[in-house]
């Protein structure tokens, strides 16, 4: 269960069945149950939660910070992928975008995978192998997101 | 309003910087650091021009941050313009730009061009 709250700049903590957002020791904004998650997708939602601590102008060009529905979208996405199809996923690099968007990026020997949670709460797709473009587009629900990670995996 | 164009005067072989914020940088090899192509994908993205001003002046007052450095040759064969203000304050600074879309998004296939070919000047400094 997702307990959702407005999120504050804030101090992540990882518990040993929880993953907690908290603008203080008090104060939990966000708590988002383990229940059912595997170590790569506590540690990526860790990640993502993290980033919330941005400011304003974070990247020194007017970048804005993940937005709220950012996280909680970008945290969804994580959660969906089902087990125990996949309990050995690498955790990916999640970095913010100017905007106020956080994009995954996975990546295998020669192919990269990168996944865009935009402010407007959709989500864009972006594969590469040996550094060339391949595909890229809306992501289009589960299913699809099960067979770009097996891709990206070589599953 | 001033319309952004490609100016001439930056010759090719122009050296590009930009900054890098730690929280941009990634290690897809698990060994090296590589800026994220979220570095690029941006609108009208600021860099400043090598000519013109250090490395340590574009870093000036930005602890922690890397900086990297492209040619201006690469990001016009990518589809990019480099525009000038004429009256922009800020040494050596200037825009670059989808062709065509001056507005628009740097695109992942422009980013991941300039993947290829960038430099580090400096890594960011990683906690």
């Amino acid at each position: 269960m997702i307990i959702d709250a407005p999120v504050q700049p804030c101090t992540a903590l990882e518990g040993s069945d929880h993953v907690y957002l908290s603008k203080s020791s008090s104060t939990w904004t966000r708590e988002v149950s383990a229940y059912g998650l595997l170590p790569w997708q506590m540690q990526t939602i860790h990640k993502i939660i993290k980033l919330s601590n941005l400011q304003e102008n974070w990247d020194s060009y007017d970048g804005k910070p993940p937005a709220s529905n950012t996280i909680s979208m970008a945290i969804k996405l994580i959660e969906s992928l089902p087990w125990p199809y996949y309990d050995d996923v690498p955790v990916p690099a999640v970095i913010p975008t100017s905007e106020g968007g956080l994009q995954l990026e996975w990546s295998s020997e020669d192919r990269e995978l990168d996944l865009e949670v935009r402010p407007s709460g959709h989500i864009e797709l972006f594969k590469c192998q040996n550094g060339e473009p391949i595909d890229e587009g809306p992501l289009k629900g589960t299913t699809h997101l099960n067979s770009l990670v097996s891709w990206v995996l070589a599953v | 309003m001033e319309q952004l164009t490609d100016d001439p005067l930056i010759p090719d072989d122009e050296i590009l910087y930009r900054r890098v914020s730690p929280d941009q940088i990634t290690k897809p090899d698990g060994q090296n650091w590589r800026p994220s192509s979220q570095v690029f994908k941006t609108r009208q993205m600021s860099v400043r021009l090598a000519s013109l001003v250090s490395a340590e002046e574009v870093l000036e007052g930005h602890p922690g941050f890397g900086l990297v450095s492209f040619t201006a040759k690469i990001v016009r064969e990518a589809g990019c313009i480099i525009a000038r203000h004429r009256d922009d304050p800020i040494i050596g600074h200037a825009l670059v730009c989808p062709n065509g879309n001056v507005d628009g998004r740097i695109s992942n296939g422009i980013a991941h061009i300039i993947l290829k070919s960038y430099v580090w000047i400096k890594l960011p400094e990683v906690a």
